[in-house]
């Protein structure tokens, strides 16, 4: 049997403007770990045990934090641990569930300053983030952060980052908002432990601490509503349990789907010029305009008689791209269910059938039933695991019922039965 | 059928120490005046009101309007919890309808902060979730006792059984030198005007917005209020007590949290089985036949007894029938398992008990209860409904492929095939 695993956070420093700290985790090399901005803070300590505790997480063990951390983090981390866990049964990466670890650090003396009034969300330029601060008037600061989906390693986003953060300083100016930046390296320290999709969430919480003194609260908006929220990434669960005494971490967006979120957005004239979804920036583009994340927007947008007004997509819809993009993870799925039910509401028959067919392509990658529908107030029928088997069997049932031979004998299995019935 | 525009208001609300009531008038009910009342002196949140309210109100969505002024937080997150309790009810087993969001119009008050108290209360029922985190809490100094939830005045078979509990809790609190603060309420009017056989909105979904009040009502004198949950996170359910929605309901001053889903219920069961206290005073029983304390002869009861006797400690208990034997192994083995949440329970039990001890006839008495429950609500280990009909599909398809009149036209199928080519 193997030793538990001995795992620390060492050498924190927490000075104006930056946060870097000694990730000495299992499985990986020690490595610095930082967190920078130009914003004058001295950030919280309690920022690098969110970024470590789920990396950490992949071997178990132990996880020593050198400076003083929040009570309220320290008593809720047992549970969000117990939550990731429980969750990461379910994860279909083939990969080991997560186990938990055994957190020690002094606790922090709470020091409840008065309230700053000032409240902060997370600023992408994407859908949510614009949907979270049109819907929270409150909203005083916007963050933006380098170095979480825009990689300065990734060659095919070189010089992208310089150009969000040019539009979004100008979208921040005529929000009438300050906009911080935040450069960070935390995605070394996750890549090789845990993926993406669960873990966005906590470098996010862990800027929520980095700039702790300044917000009453900072809003995190998760990308999916309640109805069909996956357990796993943001969502109100485990964010909220971040939260400390200084700073309030708050989880927003479940009550919106993300239709309703376009909706909300598509006329705002700095949405408009600002927009951003694109994750896979071919050739360093903003929105490329053909990936399926652009291609849902753009949809979305059309619907609300707004995509040729936005101007960071291309005026027209490709829909002809759709036969060649894959859609074989759920959640994907169930939101372009929700796209197809806007379109067929909207009576767009020029739209309609390419969407049909793609989502019944994913229906069928994913081995799902064509009646399958993830959103339960749209009735949604959960027939797993036969579906795509059940669509072969029945359609070649049909062509044998529906062929010109087996109609032809019909006479004689007339006869047959007949003649079986007089003999009983 | 009704098409206005629903309106639901909390009207006269009076706060006094130790009391608050309001008049709560719901969209096509008569107006019903709801009470909460404590021999502790405390000036309540008035939020309580909203936190009773709110999901009776949703049963029929439109407009809830109060004049009192509530915190910004519960204000703002009021929204958030009716999200998730809408899109959670979609999901439910009960045949009701999804319900539906209402907008809460009320005026909020300014946020002063307040010194801490020191305090964290727990809600105590005597039951194993209320105790494990009793005792797996260290800061723990109050806890409440509430009057009106699963104990009614109204139930005959009840009748003193509320006094004989609160005096059992009131000894277990003093040996434990924590102070007891007794609740009563009428709240569970709310969610069932017309009694329990027709409730509006079913107690499985509504108990914790009751203890979301209750916290309320008292947190003027607290930190904090631990509600314990019933389910470990591994096993979480979209109903009922949930740090999802139960955490949203804390204000400026009070935080409000779930306990209890760091553990299993047998792991519960271990940690406080050894307790002198809790031998005396453990409480499981909704059922109590004949005002008992706990009847020795129901599922909660028995699945408790097994899991004590599992872990060898059920003798030691005075509040259970001391022994296990094959009439109540009988009854546990016959017990319907008529919801998922119980079944999740029972199985969680099961599971545990298999990796304990060795007790054949408990295990099969569980063995059975288990089936049972898995075939009632559909879980048995046989084919899924979709398997079912695809190997009626199939089936019928090889069927005609293998008969003599699909056979005998052959040659003209295959003279077809040549002439498509």
């Amino acid at each position: 049997m193997t030793e538990p695993a001995t795992q620390q956070i060492a050498d924190i420093r927490c000075e104006p403007g930056e946060l870097s700290f000694e990730a000495r985790l299992a499985g990986v090399e020690p490595q610095r770990i930082w967190f920078r901005s130009e914003t004058e803070v001295v950030p919280s300590a309690d920022a690098a045990l969110a970024a470590c505790l789920m990396p950490a997480m992949r071997h178990g063990g132990t996880l020593e934090v050198e400076e003083p951390i929040s009570p309220l983090v320290l008593a809720n981390q047992r549970d969000f641990q117990a939550i990731q866990k429980g969750w990461s049964y379910g994860w279909d990466y083939g990969e080991e569930p997560l186990e938990e670890v055994e957190v020690t650090a002094p606790s922090r003396a709470p020091d409840p300053s008065p309230p700053t009034g000032r409240v902060a969300t997370f600023f992408s330029g994407g859908v949510d983030s614009f949907a979270a601060i049109v819907a929270n008037p409150e909203v005083s600061d916007l963050i933006f952060v380098r170095g979480v989906d825009i990689l300065p390693r990734l060659a095919h986003q070189d010089g992208l980052v310089e150009e969000v953060e040019t539009r979004l300083r100008e979208a921040a100016a005529e929000l009438g908002k300050t906009l911080h930046v935040v450069d960070t390296n935390v995605r070394d320290l996750s890549d090789p432990l845990v993926r993406w999709e669960p873990y966005f969430a906590c470098p996010l919480i862990a800027i929520s601490h980095f700039f702790a003194p300044l917000f009453d609260r900072v809003i995190v908006a998760g990308d999916i509503d309640f109805e069909i929220q996956p357990p796993m990434g943001a969502t109100m669960l485990v964010d909220e349990l971040w939260s400390s005494e200084e700073v309030e971490v708050v989880d927003w967006g479940g009550r919106f789907s993300r239709e309703r979120r376009v909706e909300m957005i598509a006329a705002h004239p700095v949405a408009r010029r600002t927009l951003r979804t694109c994750w896979e920036n071919k050739g360093g583009a903003y929105n490329c305009g053909r990936c399926r994340k652009c291609l849902l927007t753009m949809i979305s947008l059309e619907l609300n008689g707004a995509l040729q007004a936005v101007e960071t997509f291309p005026d027209e819809l490709d829909l002809e791209v759709l036969a060649g993009t894959p859609l074989n993870q759920p959640i994907a799925l169930a939101l372009w269910e929700d796209l197809l039910d806007h379109v067929r509401d909207e009576g767009r028959d020029d739209i309609a059938p390419a969407l049909e067919a793609f989502v019944a392509k994913g229906r069928s990658t994913m081995g799902l039933s064509q009646s399958y529908r993830t959103r339960q107030s749209r009735h949604g029928v959960h027939a797993k695991g036969t579906g795509a088997k059940l669509e072969a069997t029945e359609a070649e049932l049909e062509t044998v019922l529906g062929s010109r031979s087996w109609k032809l004998t019909e006479p004689l299995r007339r006869l047959g039965a007949r003649l079986r019935a007089r003999r009983r | 059928m009704s098409t206005a525009h629903p309106r639901h208001e909390i009207r006269d609300l009076a706060v006094g120490p130790g009391e608050l009531s309001f008049e709560a008038r719901l969209h096509g009910r008569e107006p019903q005046r709801i009470w909460l009342r404590t021999g502790s002196e405390v000036e309540s949140y008035p939020e309580a009101a909203l936190a009773a309210t709110l999901m009776p109100a949703m049963r029929s969505g439109g407009t809830l309007t109060m004049g009192e002024a509530i915190s910004p937080r519960v204000l703002r997150l009021q929204r958030e919890f009716q999200g998730i309790q809408r899109a959670w009810s979609r999901e439910w087993v009960f045949d009701d309808p999804p319900l539906e969001e209402v907008e809460v119009r009320a005026p909020v008050r300014p946020v002063e902060p307040r010194q801490p108290t020191g305090r964290v209360a727990v809600f105590f029922s005597g039951g194993v979730d209320s105790w494990s985190t009793v005792l797996g809490e260290e800061d723990v100094t109050d806890l409440i006792f509430v009057r009106g939830l699963d104990i009614l005045p109204r139930f005959a078979h009840q009748e003193g059984l509320a006094d004989r509990v609160e005096e059992r809790l009131r000894e277990a609190a003093d040996a434990l030198g924590l102070q007891l603060h007794s609740v009563e309420t009428n709240v569970r009017d709310l969610s069932e005007p017309r009694g329990p056989g027709y409730p509006e909105i079913r107690w499985e979904s509504y108990y914790n917005s009751c203890l979301a009040a209750v916290a309320l009502f008292l947190g003027p004198l607290f930190d904090r209020v631990l509600i314990s949950t019933g389910l470990a996170y591994s096993n979480m359910s979209k109903i009922g007590a949930s740090w999802m929605v139960d955490q949203l309901w804390g204000n400026e001053s009070l935080e409000i949290a779930d306990a209890g889903g760091l553990l299993g219920r047998v792991a519960r069961v271990e940690r406080i089985a050894d307790h002198p206290v809790v031998q005396r005073s453990l409480r499981v029983c909704w059922h109590n036949p004949d005002g008992a304390y706990n009847c020795g002869r129901c599922r909660k009861c028995l699945v408790t007894m097994a899991t004590l006797e599992a872990i060898g400690r059920l003798s030691e208990f005075e509040t259970f029938p001391p022994e296990l034997g094959p009439e109540r192994l009988e009854l546990l083995a016959a017990q319907e398992v008529q919801e998922p949440l119980h079944l999740d329970l029972i199985e969680e039990a099961q599971a545990a008990m298999k990796r304990r001890v060795d007790k054949p006839e408990l295990a099969r008495a569980f063995e059975k209860l288990v089936a049972n429950g898995r075939r009632r609500l559909g879980r048995d280990d046989g084919p899924s409904e979709a398997e079912r009909e695809a190997a009626a599909t199939k089936a019928k398809l090889e069927e005609i492929l293998a008969s003599r009149s699909w056979r005998i036209t052959a040659p003209l199928r295959r003279l077809a095939a040549r002439g498509s080519r």
